[in-house]
């Protein structure tokens, strides 16, 4: 029995780990997970503010009165 | 219209274009609309397949003169049309919208992304018709021929060419949790793929591989772009942020270091080495991590908006299968336990389990963020809220039949099965009404297939009247939707919240 199969799997599952253990420590070296309350936010905007619907695409445009124009 | 992305670099702050929205969404509109149509035409596919592969259970005779109509060659059909042609493609859709509307850029690659679909489907006729021709591989989740994969693998590295020049012009500096789901998917899914279909393994070494590699594909290919769109629409559609986002960081993170170790449980009781089980045992346990942080996180998203489910069909398909997610994976760290494997290994209980898997969390989530992404790409809207409710319910339905009655007649089935008094033949036939289940509920999902597939018809060809509302599914009362804000505070923009946290 060989066991070059199991090495290379081996070396997929630590060179993996490796790698996302890297990305961790870059990510939080450079700033990534600063201030991680208001990256939860950052899907909302003056467009589609939290608090306000968003499953409206095509409700009227009521702000430039294009009853055509998609919502958001 | 100005363009949104300009800049050559990543920028702070997004465009100043008040609708970039529409030019985001804009850029994707040929890419997105060719993936999730693909992916539908090989979910019908893949659906006739398999329910002629279930209704050989209730009619062994059926259809067996021709070689290429047997169960051998027509279940494997079944799963690699379902894995790489529906689920696969319609992951890469979603999760292609997604990335360009959460980097606030347009699309690059465009092209790449077209001539990715292409090849996705010639690969993906190649390999069906190759296992129905009878040239299978023989590995489970890997049956395609290896001609197949000659353009899969290209079509796969041109996403990844794609998603790394949109990254690169980002217009964000924060990096939303779903990026980096999306973002490790499109690394790890190719890096898998072509880990596994190197010419070097052979006998117990080559199906341990398989095995790795058939569980990573669900849990490191097929869940990040379901969990992305979860973190992304359930918000978006309750219009409140996620309940913890430091949670969704640490699910992410231990999903990464945890997941890749867990898939060779699959072989307990196998010929594979005892340490490598029990590595794989422990990881498994160990992915409890993640899957409760994920499920306390959505589930405390969105309590207080369950009334919300009444209405949004995005909503309704996405807690669907953000709740099937909790519930399959808390089901896979179990039975990778050696005593709970002795009794559900080579039953239908497996069955059950992965359909729990790759169809009510990771299909159903894509059923709601397709009902999402649509209106927005073909600025047309839904024909008809009756269809999308059919839809929901034969495939809610039928998914739930079917995890239940394979689920108890699996484990019906492995107790026989390790009683020495009980012959064979007996627990065949004890098996037979659940499989009957199994084909009825096969049928009310692949009808709700072809509702959805008619519906995604009328949609992209904008047929008949544009509607002049949302699809709902009743009228939605006033004041539904105008919930407070994150955590109960009162609505609040994103610049109002970072002003409040830097002050």
């Amino acid at each position: 029995m060989t066991y070059l199969p199991l090495l290379a799997v081996l070396l997929v599952l630590v060179i993996g780990a490796a790698t996302t253990l890297t990305v961790l420590f870059y990510a939080g070296s450079h700033g990534y997970f600063r201030n991680l309350k208001s990256g939860a936010y950052v899907i909302f905007d003056e467009d589609e503010p939290v608090g306000e619907p968003q499953d409206q695409f095509f409700r009227e445009a009521e702000s430039d009165g294009d009853s055509s124009a998609p919502a958001a | 219209m100005p363009d949104v992305a300009s800049s050559s670099s990543a920028s702070a702050s997004p465009p100043p274009e008040e609708s970039w929205r529409r030019v985001v969404d804009a850029s994707t509109r040929r890419p997105v609309v060719a993936f999730i149509v693909s992916a539908t035409v090989w979910l019908l596919i893949g659906s006739l397949l398999a329910l002629i592969a279930s209704f050989k259970f209730q009619f062994p005779d059926w259809w067996t003169q021709q070689a290429w109509l047997t169960f051998g060659r027509i279940r494997p059909a079944h799963l690699n049309t379902v894995i790489y042609g529906w689920i696969s493609m319609a992951g890469v859709g979603v999760g292609t919208w997604l990335w360009a509307r959460l980097l606030k850029t347009e699309l690059r690659g465009r092209g790449l992304l077209l001539l990715s679909v292409a090849l996705w489907n010639v690969g993906m006729v190649v390999g069906t018709i190759g296992i129905l021709a009878g040239y299978s591989r023989s590995i489970e989740w890997v049956e395609m021929p290896y001609a197949a994969f000659a353009f899969i693998v290209p079509a796969l590295l041109l996403v990844v060419a794609s998603f790394v020049q949109t990254l690169r012009k980002r217009h964000v500096q924060h990096l939303y949790i779903s990026v980096w789901y999306l973002g490790a998917a499109i690394l790890w899914g190719p890096f898998l793929l072509i880990a596994f279909l190197l010419p070097i393994y052979s006998g117990v070494p080559e199906a341990t591989a398989n095995w790795w590699y058939a569980h990573n594909i669900l849990g490191l290919w097929i869940t990040p772009p379901g969990l992305a769109a979860a973190y992304y629409f359930i918000p978006k559609v309750i219009g409140r942020p996620v309940y913890s986002y430091h949670l969704s960081y640490l699910g992410f993170w231990t999903l990464a270091l945890f997941y890749n170790w867990a898939g060779v449980h699959h072989l307990v009781g196998g010929p594979v080495p005892q340490w490598l089980e029990t590595v794989s045992i422990t990881f498994s346990a160990m992915m409890i991590i993640p899957v409760i942080v994920v499920a306390v996180n959505h589930h405390m998203t969105i309590i207080g908006h369950f009334t919300k489910l009444k209405y949004s069909p995005t909503l309704r398909f996405v807690v669907f299968g953000a709740m099937s997610y909790t519930t399959v994976s808390l089901q896979g760290s179990l039975q990778s336990f050696r005593y709970w494997q002795e009794v559900t290994h080579f039953t239908h209980y497996t069955i059950a389990h992965s359909h729990l898997g790759v169809y009510a969390f990771a299909t159903m989530i894509a059923f709601g963020s397709i009902y999402y992404i649509m209106p927005r790409v073909t600025k047309w809207e839904w024909g008809s809220p009756r269809l999308v409710s059919l839809h929901f319910w034969t495939t809610g339905l039928g998914v739930g039949a079917y995890f239940t009655a394979l689920t108890i007649g699996g484990v019906l089935q492995g107790l026989q099965l390790l009683d020495p008094d009980v012959a064979f033949l007996t627990v065949v036939e004890n098996t037979k009404p659940w499989l009957v289940v199994r084909s009825v509920s096969g049928t009310l999902m692949t009808i709700g297939h072809f509702v959805f597939a008619y519906l995604l018809y009328r949609i992209v060809t904008q047929s008949g009247t544009r509607p002049e509302g949302p699809t709902y599914f009743y009228p939605v009362p006033e004041g539904t939707f105008e919930a407070a804000g994150g955590n109960g505070q009162p609505a609040g923009t994103a610049r109002e919240v970072e002003a409040e946290s830097d002050r």
